[in-house]
């Protein structure tokens, strides 16, 4: 059997940075009660039903195992994240002086096991941890407890002392016990000492260089021992759960009322952690965590880095105001003033948020002055799914792509998996003579061993032809001028047989189907927890899925998320020391 | 979600992962972990070559034999590019658009006859775009630009690399008092070096003591991961203190920047030194100016074995300086510039070889990660022709570089060169659109 369906596939994960999917656990979509969320105590008891601290959920009765959230993620801080830290913690910001810490990511966002690839992995954070020491060093009256610097070497240890525990607390995210400060202390004396001859501010320095390569501040693990164990689950410490909230909603470090949160032991009941995720989402440092969130859904994060010319009309300039678009207009959705930040507003609206260049894609011609709110033809437009950074992270050269643009809704709006194309596919046979359409040339996906994964890829992406290979609208194909674009097609799922007539009509009907909110439930779950939900998720996503309707109110659905047992227990990881 | 639909346990299988297993897939992953090029090396070159010896046949270079001038390059040639007879859109004649040789564009007039840019020459550009971590946007360094007998004021015949309009970046041409700047601060001693080195031991002892107590606080597999971690600050406490002695902590020697006949061991020292300040990842971007504009202070007969030290012609001195050279080509029956060109050749091919030596922590060795542009803005001294300037690139082959071919860029401007090498390394840039088949 000849086929161009594996190629296609593999060309498709090639260049993408994704880990091809497994087998993984899944879970039930589980259904609306319009049950409420308040309410809820802390609670110490067991693992399974009606866990403690969480409400009761109306729906059909779970089993026990179905409220038995999996392990913890061993993550290390994103690119984003590890950015977003050190402008909080040492007040570097700006984009001369903060460095692109992509090298961090080695392939996979939020990802856990990037670190330690090596020594060369070892040695780029310990040039950045230098780096930003160096800068930190620059205004050391603004780090350190005692202003003006003191002159003697007591004093100067005593400050240093403070130092330790006060800027400690901020860089691990949690206090340090006294043996983490005697080590800190002892380097210290060591680099001031004969050998070293380092002066007060260079000790200093040295310590917030040691302090960023530290596994406590490049791990999101911020155990405090002994754990807390509840029934089967150990329950994450109050410091955990700053740093959870905090990077989950603005992906950067606690804040100071976050601290003061932690150490009054107030961040363990679902209704202190919504009190807490509603002012979060009401900060300005929400919307960049809104925005990743989205320019990740789309797979548009390494849009700026394709090369121009990638696609016919493409420059790196483009993609980054493409990915500026996407970001702007979610970020405003959801947690901007007054949003209301529904699905159906994420993938149906007309409204759009773009810079001069965008919008000559959009057919639009606007002065070249920063951004600013427009609306689109609702005919050509709905929401991030006919954005150019979707159409366009998802396509290569000039053809629009068919098979990524449906791969895409497939596995992120509809979380549906597919295997990885088969292994023993010939090449494709040579292209027919004469010239066919985008449809005809796809057709042989349809022949098996393809067809399996094809008949569902392909109807998705054909829905997107009237957008070329940078989003731009068109009604017919270059080569066929008088024959107008066929982008309808029909899906099988679960609630029924989905049919639309092109891109605009899919994308507003996606918003209003059962399996779509489901995953969003998934999709917002993976990024706050950093990790794939499992079978003892269940109950979460339930209740999760249930503060999201009956408005499907994207907020909402992000501060149901806190309030959930996955989010403040986990399983125990094996091996680890249990009280 | 997306990034996330694997546990760490199928990723680490994925990865072919066990304990066992770690030192081949690191192994393994020294080549594939080489990203693309983040390292510039700008050589500016005066008076070109003489073309009948240098330059070579259009087209693929492995199909053919480089000429006497180039022949020292010949086991680099597939990680060369030949871009010669480029245009200049900078104005000035000859020698006069020497200071925006960098700058491709067109220029502004400045003293003398002599052209300037109106913004910044390629090096500031990409440094701007350099991806940290480093300490220094970039690094000047020029060869005895100060002795006599000099060519004016004129900024735009004593500068070629610039900030901006009307900002000519001074080269530094000290060595010794470069390195102290770059590696041990304005301490001059072993000991300053020897504290550094505590310090940053000191540092790395801590760091591998977190990671031992750490591990306590996690699972089995966590502890894995950590292990690795761990090992890694060890083995960079060993390779830190390796480089260290062999790349970043040996001072240049103590050389008479004054007396011309050092010219040669001055322009090692040079050279050792932006190898090292990028080995060492102290910049990005390095610099080199071995003249100023006319070259009437580089007495090649001091150094150069086959080159008289006094001219008959006696070009501005009774040396057989550069521009003596560039004048009268030949005496005696003898092409001596000829001669020039193929030592200038040599030291280029040096420097390749020596970049291929030094590993890069990312991964491959330093000239993996590196584009040198070897630039004169004129052909031949002898014609003095600015519109058909050869210049050589060197990058490693399969990069983003055409490497191993000399280029069909006859008639096309030398911005679209530097457009190249922007492009090449990732970064945005002022100079237009790239001269076809450089890229790959």
């Amino acid at each position: 059997m000849r086929s161009t369906c594996f190629l296609a596939l593999l060309a498709l994960l090639g260049c993408s940075r994704t880990i091809p999917a497994g087998p993984g656990p899944t879970t039930g979509d589980g259904g609306s009660t319009g049950m409420s969320m308040s309410g809820g105590a802390t609670g110490t008891g067991g693992g399974g039903g009606a866990a403690p601290g969480v409400p009761p959920d109306a729906g059909p009765t779970l089993p026990p195992e179905a409220d038995l959230p999996g392990q913890a993620p061993f993550a290390r801080l994103t690119s984003l994240e590890y950015r977003n830290t050190l402008r909080d913690l040492l007040g570097i910001t700006g984009p001369d002086v903060v460095p692109s810490t992509r090298e961090f990511d080695s392939g996979q966002r939020n990802f856990a096991t990037g670190v330690g690839r090596g020594p060369q992995d070892v040695d780029r954070i310990l040039r950045i941890a230098s780096w930003a020491a160096e800068r930190a060093a620059q205004n050391l009256p603004a780090l350190l407890p005692c202003v003006p610097l003191p002159a003697a070497a007591a004093e100067q240890e005593a400050c240093a002392r403070q130092f330790i525990a006060g800027f400690g607390l901020r860089a691990y995210r949690r206090p340090l016990d006294d043996a983490e400060q005697t080590a800190l202390l002892e380097l210290y004396r060591k680099v001031r000492g004969p050998e070293g001859q380092a002066d007060f501010s260079g000790a200093i320095r040295l310590l917030i260089e040691a302090m960023l390569q530290s596994p406590y501040f490049l791990y999101r693990w911020e155990v405090t021992l002994p754990l807390v164990k509840d029934g089967a689950l150990v329950r994450f410490g109050a410091y955990e759960m700053a740093s959870r909230l905090s990077y989950g909603l603005w992906a950067t470090m606690p804040d100071d009322q976050l601290f003061a949160e932690a150490a009054a032991n107030r961040l363990s009941a679902p209704d202190d952690l919504e009190r807490q995720a509603r002012r979060m989402l009401a900060d300005p440092r929400a919307a960049s965590m809104v925005a990743d969130f989205h320019v990740q859904l789309v797979r548009a994060d390494d849009l700026p880095d394709r090369p121009s010319g990638a696609n016919v009309g493409f420059s790196a300039e483009l993609g980054r105001s493409m990915v500026a678009e996407t970001a702007a207009v979610t970020s405003e959705l959801i947690v901007g003033p007054g949003a209301r930040g529904t699905l159906e507003e994420l993938l149906g609206s007309s409204s759009t948020i773009v810079d001069s260049q965008v919008a000559l894609i959009y057919g639009m011609a606007l002065p070249a002055m920063g951004r600013q709110r427009v609306m689109l033809s609702p005919g050509q437009r709905a929401g991030i799914l006919t954005q150019a950074a979707f159409l366009t992270a998802n396509s290569r050269s000039d053809e629009p792509g068919v098979v990524a643009r449906g791969l895409r809704v497939l596995e992120q709006f509809l979380c549906q998996e597919l295997p990885p194309p088969p292994a023993d596919v010939p090449p494709p046979d040579p292209p027919p003579p004469g010239p066919a359409t985008t449809r005809e040339r796809h057709a042989r996906h349809a022949m098996s061993p393809c067809a399996e994964c094809h008949l569902k890829i392909d109807p998705l992406g054909f829905a997107f032809l009237n957008y070329d290979s940078i989003g731009r609208y068109r009604l017919t194909e270059p080569d066929f001028p008088d024959q107008n674009i066929d982008a309808s097609g029909e899906l099988k799922l679960p609630s029924g047989t989905l049919q639309w007539r092109d891109g605009v009509d899919l994308a507003r009907k996606l918003a209003s189907i059962e399996e779509v909110r489901a995953c969003m439930g998934k999709q917002w779950f993976r990024y706050l927890m950093h990790r794939k939900e499992g079978p003892g998720d269940e109950r979460s996503l339930r209740l999760a899925r249930e503060a999201f309707g009956p408005s499907y109110t994207l907020k909402e659905l992000i501060v149901g998320l806190t309030r959930t047992r996955s989010f403040t227990h986990r399983t125990p990881s094996p091996g680890e020391v249990l009280p | 979600m997306i990034r996330w639909n694997q546990t760490r346990r199928d990723l680490l299988k994925a990865l072919g992962l066990g304990a066992a297993g770690l030192p081949l897939l690191r192994a393994g992953q020294a080549r594939a972990q080489v990203k693309g090029i983040t390292n510039l090396i700008c050589v500016q070159m005066i008076h070109g070559y003489r073309m009948r010896e240098w330059k070579p046949a259009e087209g693929s270079l492995s199909g053919q034999n480089l000429p006497s001038s180039s022949r020292p390059l010949e086991r680099h040639r597939e990680d060369l590019l030949f871009a010669t007879d480029l245009t200049s859109l900078t104005g000035g004649i000859g020698q006069g658009a020497y200071g925006t040789v960098f700058w491709g564009l067109p220029g502004i007039a400045g003293g003398a006859g002599f052209r300037e840019p109106a913004g910044k020459t390629v090096d500031q550009v990409v440094a701007d775009g350099a991806q940290p971590p480093f300490t220094r946007r970039s690094l000047a360094l020029g060869v005895q630009l100060d002795l006599s007998p000099q060519v004016g004021t004129s900024p735009g015949a004593n500068y070629c690399f610039w900030s901006g309009a009307d900002q000519p970046i001074i080269p530094q041409l000290d060595p010794r008092e470069t390195f102290l700047q770059l590696f041990g601060g304005a301490q001059t001693d072993v000991d300053a070096i020897n504290r550094l080195r505590f310090q940053r031991k000191s540092v790395l002892d801590y760091v591998g003591g977190s990671l031992e107590r750490f591990s306590a606080r996690v699972g089995t597999e966590d502890k894995m991961l950590i292990a690795w971690h761990l090992q890694s600050i060890r083995e960079l406490e060993v390779t830190l203190g390796r480089i260290g002695a062999a790349r970043c902590n040996t001072p240049p020697p103590s050389l008479d920047l004054k007396d011309f006949a050092q010219y040669p061991n001055v322009l090692q020292a040079q050279l050792d030194l932006m190898v090292a300040a990028l080995a060492c990842g102290v910049t990005r971007v390095v610099t080199l100016q071995l003249s100023h504009a006319t070259g009437t202070n580089v007495n090649f007969g001091a150094f150069v074995p086959g080159v008289p030290l006094l001219s008959k012609f006696g070009y501005k001195t009774q040396y057989r300086n550069w521009a003596d050279l560039a004048q009268n080509p030949v005496m005696d029956g003898y092409d001596h510039k000829a001669i020039v060109d193929q030592w200038w050749m040599t030291r280029l091919a040096e420097l390749i070889t020596r970049m291929k030596e030094v590993p890069d922590p990312a991964g491959g060795s330093l000239f993996d990660h590196s584009l040198i542009l070897w630039a004169s803005p004129v052909q031949d001294g002898s014609n003095k022709d600015g519109q058909k300037k050869p210049w050589v690139l060197a990058a490693r082959a399969g990069g983003p570089l055409r490497t191993g071919q000399s280029a069909p860029t006859a008639g096309t401007p030398s911005a679209g060169v530097l457009a190249a090498v922007c492009q090449a390394m990732g970064v945005p840039h002022p100079f237009g659109a790239v001269t076809p088949n450089l890229l790959t």
